[in-house]
């Protein structure tokens, strides 16, 4: 009984997977080949440092690792510590509607706030820009349109001081192409143990750059955790 | 003459406290430290105001340690006034459940080295504390969780002058002669108390079912004495600085602590001429400058700094815990109070022949460049720490063979 359920599990996640790879989709959640533990994401599935000569520093293997998080039940996810990469090619998405989602954690220390964007999400062409964790003190985690990076810029969704670190906030961007706007939906939990949701529908695409219609370039830069990433067709 | 003066002071306070009760039939105010590592003077009670210090308990130089409970003071609102000296940057530590669990009260909670507290209404016994106190029965309960473990064998080093066993313990494969030793030990100044949570981090991880634990047990054995200074701990004192010299000025031909003299028989023939990594676990001083970071201090040895330049690059690198640590913090020796100091338990430790790594690990008590210590964030640094040294013995087996090669 125990083993034909897992055989109807497994048959599902096939279908799913199978049903997603015909949209050209794309997951990456790290826990499953060609992902390796302990091993550098770069020269894997796509991505590779965003400046080619990043590739000489001697911690350069150690900017985009999966590791195996101690914090969250040795689950594997990918770990960025002064990360700069980026992947392209996000096959063909051809629908009008594309979702994006991912969870971002952070680790920062309370009282030694930095004046930059210590980790950044970015999607090129930066219309619909960027996903950030804004280390100043009247930063925290959010989001903007221009992916210009510039601190102090942009809507915080949760405050510096609420947010729980080594914690993962999933985000969930749904891409209208048609309507040029985008719906931005971000859950987790707070400092405090309790729970955090932000909902924010219809946001424009940044005005002063031409349409676009496709996603092209994502960028990872900066430290913190990355997981369960994944492009999809709606 | 003042000390006994302070002493009956106390006592008074504590047998008959004023009655500045809710209701008349609720428990009088009690303020005292009459249980495991408590330490405390009560100097006066006004009203809702009390006035406290520490008390040395034989140390000659003032220092800061100081833990005790009131009961009898729920639902009312107290002030508590200490010398500034005395109180730590995250105010002190409180704990609602007798000494368990600790939360800092909170910078904002504390001027000058004063603080008021508002006892919730249904709290008989809240205790508070300079830091968030770890004795015997704090590592009783862990050896508990972990008593079913295959890996985990509770020795006795020695005996205290006062009869408590010194507890000792070992973790390796069953039925393996792992290449590396590794021994760690704590409290050889008593009141240093964050370092027991790092030390529990490390030796949660050495027990791990997990890839670390996996790792490190098939690299290593361990040897842990988490009390160095066991009578201290049980009975709050301060023991740095205690005359004529405190454990850890003690590693001398002629020891005068029971647990020293132990460790220096122990840990040479335990180790077995296997190469030796010894990690010392200290929380030097309360606040300010180089004591709010977690730092290593540099082995004089070349070869012994590099290995710990480079066990330092893994921490930082791998680290997940809620203390970020940076290696830029190392204190170099022949810098600041990193010199020959003698008499010191990882100076001695790196005398030994078969001594690859001895180091002292100085940890802060509430802030460590920014963020906060506390009993879950020490014990994760503990785990960054067992991790990184997972990664350090894989990485160097010559140091394995060239030992054994050099024995031979
Ligand atoms: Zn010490």
């Amino acid at each position: 009984m125990k083993n034909l359920r897992f055989l109807i599990t497994a048959g599902t996640a096939v279908v799913c997977l199978w049903g997603a790879k015909a949209r050209g989709d794309y997951i990456a959640n790290f826990r499953a080949p060609p992902y390796v533990l302990d091993a550098s994401v770069i020269g894997v599935d796509g991505w590779e440092y965003r400046f080619p000569s990043r590739a000489n520093r001697p911690l350069a293997p150690y900017e985009a690792r999966v590791v195996a998080l101690r914090w969250d039940d040795e689950k594997p996810g990918l770990r960025l510590q002064g990360a700069s990469l980026k992947r392209t090619s996000f096959g063909t998405l051809s629908s009008e509607k594309v979702q994006i989602s991912f969870r971002l954690a952070v680790n920062f220390a309370d009282a030694a706030p930095r004046r930059n964007k210590a980790l950044r999400v970015i999607f090129w062409p930066e219309t619909f820009g960027e996903i950030f964790f804004d280390d100043s003190m009247k930063g925290g985690l959010g989001y903007q349109g221009d992916g210009l990076g510039k601190p102090g810029q942009g809507t915080i969704v949760l405050p510096r001081a609420e947010i729980k670190t080594r914690s993962f906030y999933t985000f969930t961007l749904l891409l209208d192409f048609g309507k040029q706007t985008y719906d931005v939906a971000v859950t987790g939990v707070k400092k405090d143990g309790s729970p955090f949701a932000y909902k924010a529908d219809g946001v424009e695409f940044s005005p002063s750059k031409a349409p676009v219609n496709k996603i092209e370039t994502l960028l990872l830069l900066g430290t913190g955790y990355f997981d369960a990433f994944s492009v999809e067709s709606r | 003459m003042k000390r006994i003066a302070s002493f009956i002071l106390a006592l008074a306070a504590t047998l008959v406290a004023p009655a500045q009760t809710t209701s008349p039939n609720a428990m009088p105010l009690a303020i005292d430290a009459d249980f495991p590592g408590g330490n405390i003077l009560v100097e006066t009670i006004e009203g809702d105001t009390v006035h406290l210090k520490p008390e040395l308990k034989g140390t000659a130089k003032p220092w800061f340690y100081w833990y005790f409970r009131v009961k009898g003071a729920a639902g009312r609102t107290l002030t508590f006034v200490f010398d500034k000296s005395v109180m730590g940057v995250r105010g002190p530590g409180v704990s609602l459940d007798a000494g368990r669990t600790w939360k800092w009260l909170g910078a904002d909670a504390v001027k000058e080295g004063t603080f008021t507290y508002a006892f919730p209404a249904g709290a008989n016994e809240v205790r508070f504390s300079v830091g968030m106190p770890y004795l015997r029965a704090d590592f009783d309960r862990f050896l508990a969780r972990h008593k079913d473990s295959p890996f985990l064998q509770v020795e006795t080093l020695t005996k205290t002058p006062k009869g408590r066993d010194v507890i000792m313990v070992r973790i390796g494969e069953k039925g393996t002669k792992a290449r590396f030793a590794v021994a760690a030990t704590a409290r050889h100044h008593c009141c240093e108390m964050m370092a027991s949570y790092i030390l529990e981090g490390l030796l949660e991880e050495a027990l791990a079912n997990n890839a670390t634990g996996r790792g490190l047990r098939e690299h290593a054995e361990f040897l842990f004495v988490p009390f160095m200074d066991t009578d201290g701990v049980e009975n709050g004192d301060q023991g740095k600085g205690r005359p004529p010299h405190d454990h850890n000025r003690d590693y001398i031909d002629q020891p005068i602590y029971a647990e020293v003299r132990a460790l220096k028989e122990k840990l040479p023939a335990w180790s077995e001429g296997r190469p030796l990594i010894f990690f010392d676990l200290h929380d030097p001083a309360l606040k300010v400058d180089i004591h709010e970071t977690v730092h290593f201090l540099e082995p004089e040895s070349r070869d012994q700094a590099q290995r710990l330049d480079e066990l330092t690059s893994l921490l930082e690198r791998d680290q997940q815990g809620g203390i970020i640590y940076s290696k830029q913090t190392t204190m170099r020796f022949g810098t600041g109070y990193n010199r020959n100091t003698p008499g010191i338990s990882s100076g001695w430790a790196r005398s030994l022949p078969n001594t690859i790594l001895g180091v002292t690990m100085e940890t802060a008590y509430a802030n460590a460049g920014g963020c906060e210590v506390n009993a879950d964030s020490a014990r994760d640094l503990g785990r960054d720490l067992a991790f990184a040294l997972q990664e350090f013995l894989k990485a160097h087996p010559e140091l394995a063979i060239k030992k054994l090669e050099g024995a031979q």
